[in-house]
């Protein structure tokens, strides 16, 4: 099992490598908008900041035909010089990001959105809003979740777990971002609720009132995810025959549920918090987005609308590192739940 | 009939037993060839009856399968023309058929009607009808009277005008027009200082005066030559003391001090008042000055040499603040009197006025802040004089109550004015309001008055619904009822939208130059119905209302379903195809096949479907693919990784079932992989991967949603996941159906696929129900 996982992590580590490298090749390779501003200061500085962030190169004076057309020349009328701007060629600038990032940890600078702020840094300014958002909704979700299927297994096919049943379907079915709608229109038309986050707000009834709607959507879809698959296992569980043997044995239905029947239907529930935890972690573009949040995901939107190619790259490469980890652990948990299956053994 | 066996049964009688009353049933019968009676049934078959007996998916799939013929059915229904038009560049009347509210039943019936709820809405008393809105477009009328502050409008009444200062340096002003005083009259002013409902309170420090605008900047010149230098002699620089008179005839002596030698600072008088300069020694002969009293002060010095004259040019520019005349003592003698009578003759005798040309000027002292501002509240502010023909234009000034003051604009006499920092507004004014159910339809496409040039009645007149008789009923223009009547007949009410003609305007010339264009010059106002007028034959309803570029959007939300749905189903099937073969190969073979193409689907499926279509958007943009470039962008990035679901679950389907042993037993016996492939393992996993691609249609339109929502593209296309997500500014208002009825639709359609799919899986798998059971 251990080499098993190993293998796992080291292949995960490799594909991420590829795919960040096939990310940044080809935003590379997209072509830098001229910007058709009639000042040549303002073109300068416009170029400037993308030769500072290595995405284009100048050459002072003299055309270089060895790096192609020029994007732009520019004649500062100040100094009487010529910049012929060309964008970078696109493995040079590959290589610069590898030593930038295995050597420094330097994954360029911002250009808009802080400008001159290193990309990484940009990103962890904006994680703590989006991981606070997240831990603080699996805090609520994985206990409640957990309890509702419990509840629901225990006393299934009862009137109590058909309605539950019923609305975790229905709740499932939602698109998150039709309950962030529901919730800012909710927020409009009462007083409550802040119409969008104020996390940053000082009075603190308010910062806690906009936490509200961001832990609810993300906790309500994962709360009832854990339900429906706790219920689903510990139903199962219950029906076993090694359950009947525990009842046969003399102890009572409490000592047999809670000894061998919880204990048993916890072991694939657990690697699934995780991965949710990880999943969720990623998926929650769309609240931030509509809910106004200053975090990861909207600094990925801002990124993209101001072609801020540099924390753009950062942030994809927050958000695959994300999806494999929550892959590799889902993977992982078949083998808890059946140790027979080995996902990528040979026929 | 021999006796077998006699026995005694439970009851206690003998019964014999006759070996002729047994006999043998299949004694001769083959029975190993008898073939089954019922018939042999498949697995698809099996899966079939199984589904249709869940109810859920049953109910599921009817969904479904209604909003899919729906989509198809609808936008087909109707032309592409004014509202119907849902493309991108259609709509109807910008302003008259936007949002307006889904109708299906009858105005009235209370329940999606067409109608709001309007509340608090102003209602003029004299023509019993809420403020601004249209005759017969509201009904179950109530109304209220209601006090309100920091309001004005001409339909209310009472009150008193709350003046307060905003500055919290400057004093504030609350003044009248200005006003010609004769003091051969007596003038008397009352006034109120309080409200009658509300507080007795009067701030302190208000002042009432009389204030004379006077000429703002006067500028003063003059020229002085008596001399006496400071430096004995010295009549080289102009320090010393001059006298003379200046241009008022007024004596004036100016002392100028020789400036300090570092700092080039210097002082002096001038006249009573004492100045200070900053000496510019590249500029010696003129002297800028800082006075307190006057806004600028400077000096020009001449010497001629030869003749030995001085002269020195002063000029000045006094600012004048005007003249005002106290009509109330400014401390605290008033504070608490309420209600004032002031003579305006008694209290101005000192000053010995004959005429004055002043506006009456109220003045707040500067408030310590802005959230509690400096207040009086002023009603029944009267002037008045005992001359009876200077009386009117007096009363203009006067106000009874805070709201007629308020509401004087500027071209009415006797408006009262603030200056920048106060404002006023009303204070316990009366008002009547009312609650209502408004017709949003009536308003929109009932009856409306409109003009008609003799150019549009060309149309109606020449397919002959309209006759006018210009030669019987005369050409002159009128309002008269009977004559416009007569005068404008219309033959056929079904073509000819005017229900009546209520005026003409310009008298009707027949055009002698162009006899073809008949009588020109006139105009018409007619009564029609909207509706008619936008080509309508009914007033229409629109069971879904329409948006804010004036369309149905019932057929924009089923039209944007339509394209949805089925790019969704397109794009699902070649995903399930590519899907179904990789996840077979990879899961079948296993080893190394099974790593490699799992690296593929990794570093793929690694890229987050949101910066995978970023990308490819991107790319989209820069290739320029048209007006659908952001579609095709999609479509790449969901073919790019969309299979990877179904690929995914047909390899876990294949390390499921491989092992078995009833594919052992078929290799044993020789089966090719194809074979085993195909005929064996897939069939059995068929459940779970049919769930599964059943739920990548919505995960499509999902995916399509997410797109336009986070704003990366697809803007202006009709999609429904674009529609639903141009709905999410409309949280407040009458609009918020825009944004809940597609949100509706989205939840039935992903409820009813889940339903769907769940229903198929159990279907195809029924063992796997009983991890349920």
């Amino acid at each position: 099992m251990t080499k098993y996982v190993i293998k796992r992590i080291l292949l995960a580590l490799c594909t991420c490598f590829i795919v960040l490298s096939i990310a940044y090749l080809l935003l590379c390779c997209l072509r830098i908008e001229p910007r058709m501003d009639p000042e040549p200061g303002a073109r300068y500085a416009y170029y400037m900041d993308y030769v500072s962030n290595g995405f284009l190169v100048y050459s002072l004076n003299e055309a270089r035909p060895d790096l192609g057309t020029p994007l732009d020349v520019v004649t500062l009328t100040a100094t009487n010089e010529t910049y012929y701007f060309y964008q970078a060629p696109v493995f040079h600038r590959y290589v610069t990001l590898l030593t930038g990032v295995f050597t420094r940890w330097d994954w360029g600078d911002s250009i808009y959105i802080e400008n001159g702020i290193p990309a990484m840094q940009v990103l962890t300014s904006r994680l703590g809003t989006t991981v606070s958002i997240n831990i603080i909704s699996v805090f609520f979700s994985v206990p409640l979740g957990i309890g509702l299927g419990v509840i629901c297994a225990l006393k299934k096919d009862s009137i109590f777990d058909n309605i539950v049943q019923v609305l975790i379907m229905v709740i499932i079915a939602i698109p998150s971002f039709v309950l962030v709608s529901y919730c800012v229109l909710l927020a409009y038309n009462t007083s409550w609720l802040p119409p969008y986050f104020q996390g940053g707000s000082t009075d603190p009834a308010r910062r806690i009132a906009s936490y509200l709607v961001p832990v609810f959507v993300l906790a309500i879809g994962s709360l009832c995810g854990y339900a429906r698959f706790v219920r689903a296992e510990l139903c199962e569980v219950l029906q076993s025959d090694y359950l009947l043997l525990a009842r046969t044995k003399g102890l009572t239905r409490r000592q047999a549920i809670m000894r061998h029947a919880f204990r048993n239907a916890m072991v694939p529930v657990l690697p699934s918090v995780v991965s949710e935890f990880i999943a969720i972690l990623g998926g929650s573009m769309i609240l931030e987005n509509l809910y106004q949040i200053n975090g990861v995901g909207r600094l990925y939107m801002e990124a993209f609308n101001a072609k801020d190619y540099s924390v753009l790259m950062a942030d994809m490469a927050f958000y695959t590192a994300i999806g494999l980890l929550a892959s590799i652990i889902v993977d992982l948990s078949y083998g808890f739940i059946d140790p027979r299956i080995r996902m990528g053994a040979k026929k | 009939m021999s006796v077998e066996k006699t026995i005694i049964d439970g009851s206690g009688r003998q019964v014999e037993l006759h070996e002729s009353d047994f006999k043998l049933v299949q004694h001769d019968k083959k029975i190993y060839d008898v073939k089954f009676k019922n018939k042999p049934t498949t697995f698809f078959k099996d899966a079939l009856r199984r589904f249709v007996k869940s109810k859920p998916a049953l109910v599921g799939f009817i969904v479904v399968g209604i909003l899919f013929l729906t989509s198809l059915v609808v936008p087909m229904c109707t032309p592409d023309v004014g509202v119907y038009n849902v493309n991108p560049d259609g709509g109807g009347d910008r302003t008259i058929e936007r949002g307006l509210v889904p109708k299906l039943f009858d105005a009235g019936t209370g329940f999606w009607d067409g109608t709001i709820k309007r509340t608090g809405i102003l209602y003029d008393k004299e023509t019993e009808a809420p403020v601004g809105y249209k005759e017969n477009t509201y009904y179950n009328l109530v109304t209220y009277d209601r006090v309100v502050n920091n309001f004005s409008s001409p339909y209310a009444n009472g009150g008193s005008v709350n003046f307060y200062n905003l500055s919290t340096s400057n004093p504030g002003y609350f003044y009248s027009e200005l006003i010609n005083f004769d003091f051969s009259n007596e003038y008397t002013i009352t006034y109120n200082l309080s409200s009658e409902q509300y507080s007795n309170y009067v701030k302190s420090g208000y002042k009432l005066y009389l204030h004379q605008e006077s000429n703002l900047d006067l500028e003063h010149s003059f020229t002085l030559h008596s001399f006496e230098p400071a430096n004995e002699g010295n009549y080289e620089s102009l320090f010393g003391t001059w006298t003379g008179v200046d241009d008022l005839n007024n004596e004036i002596t100016i002392v100028i001090n020789e400036p300090n030698e570092e700092t080039l600072e210097g002082s002096g008088t001038f006249g009573e008042y004492e100045f200070t300069y900053t000496y510019d020694s590249e500029n010696p002969n003129t002297i800028n000055c800082a006075i307190d009293a006057y806004s600028s002060l400077s000096f020009t010095y001449t010497y001629d040499s030869e003749n030995i004259t001085t002269s020195l040019s002063v000029s000045y520019t006094e600012f004048d603040l005007g003249t005002n005349y106290y009509l109330v003592g400014d401390k605290d003698t008033y504070e608490t009197t309420l209600t004032n009578t002031i003579n305006v003759n008694e209290v101005l005798s000192e000053y010995n006025l004959k005429t004055l040309e002043a506006d009456l000027r109220f003045e707040l002292p500067a408030s310590e802040s802005r959230n509690t501002p400096n207040y009086i509240l002023i009603s029944d502010f009267n002037i008045t004089s005992n001359n009876d023909e200077i009386n009117p234009t007096l009363s203009a000034i006067s106000f009874k109550d805070g709201n007629e003051a308020l509401i004087r604009t500027g071209d009415v006499s006797g408006v009262w004015s603030t200056n920048s920092t106060a404002n006023k507004t009303g204070y316990g004014v009366n008002a009547t309001y009312c609650d209502f159910t408004w017709d949003q339809y009536e308003d929109a496409y009932g009856l409306t008055t409109v003009t008609f040039g003799p150019r549009q009645l060309t149309e109606y007149i020449s397919n002959g619904s309209l006759v006018i008789h210009f030669d019987t009923t005369g050409t002159n223009e009128t309002s008269d009822p009977e004559v416009l009547s007569a005068r404008f007949e219309v033959v056929d009410p079904e073509r000819c939208p005017i229900i009546s003609v209520t005026s003409q305007v310009g008298n009707a010339v027949l055009d002698d130059l162009n006899p073809a264009n008949g009588y020109t010059g006139y105009q018409i106002y007619a009564e029609a119905y909207q509706y008619r007028l936008l080509g309508y034959d009914e007033m229409p309803r629109f069971i879904f209302g329409t948006n804010d570029s004036s369309k149905d959007y019932f057929k924009l939300i089923f039209t944007g379903l339509r394209f949805s749905l089925l790019f969704a189903l397109g794009v699902s099937i070649v995903n399930i195809i590519i899907g179904l073969v990789w996840g077979s190969i990879s899961g079948y073979y296993g080893g190394w096949v099974d790593i490699g193409m799992e690296r593929i689907c990794d570093i793929l499926g690694g890229l987050p479907t949101t910066v995978l279509i970023t990308l490819v958007i991107m790319y989209g943009n820069q290739f320029n693919w048209g007006n659908s470039s952001d579609v095709i962008a999609l479509m790449i990035s969901i073919f790019l990784t969309g299979w990877m679901g179904v690929a995914r679950q047909t390899r876990t389907q294949f390390y499921r079932f491989k092992g078995r042993e009833y594919v052992l037993a078929s290799r044993t016996l020789g089966a090719k992989d194809r074979r085993l492939i195909f005929k064996h393992i897939l069939p059995n996993s068929a459940g779970t991967i049919i769930t599964g691609s059943v739920l990548i249609i919505p995960s499509v339109m999902y995916t399509e949603a997410s797109i336009a929502y986070l704003g990366l593209g697809l803007q202006n296309q009709v999609m429904f996941g674009v529609i639903l997500s141009e709905a999410n500014s409309y949280y407040t208002g009458d609009k918020t159906f825009l944004l809940i009825i597609p949100t509706i639709i989205m939840i039935l359609l992903l409820v009813s696929f889940n339903l769907f799919g769940n229903g198929l899986r159990d279907a195809f798998n029924p063992s796997l129900k009983g991890g349920e059971k």
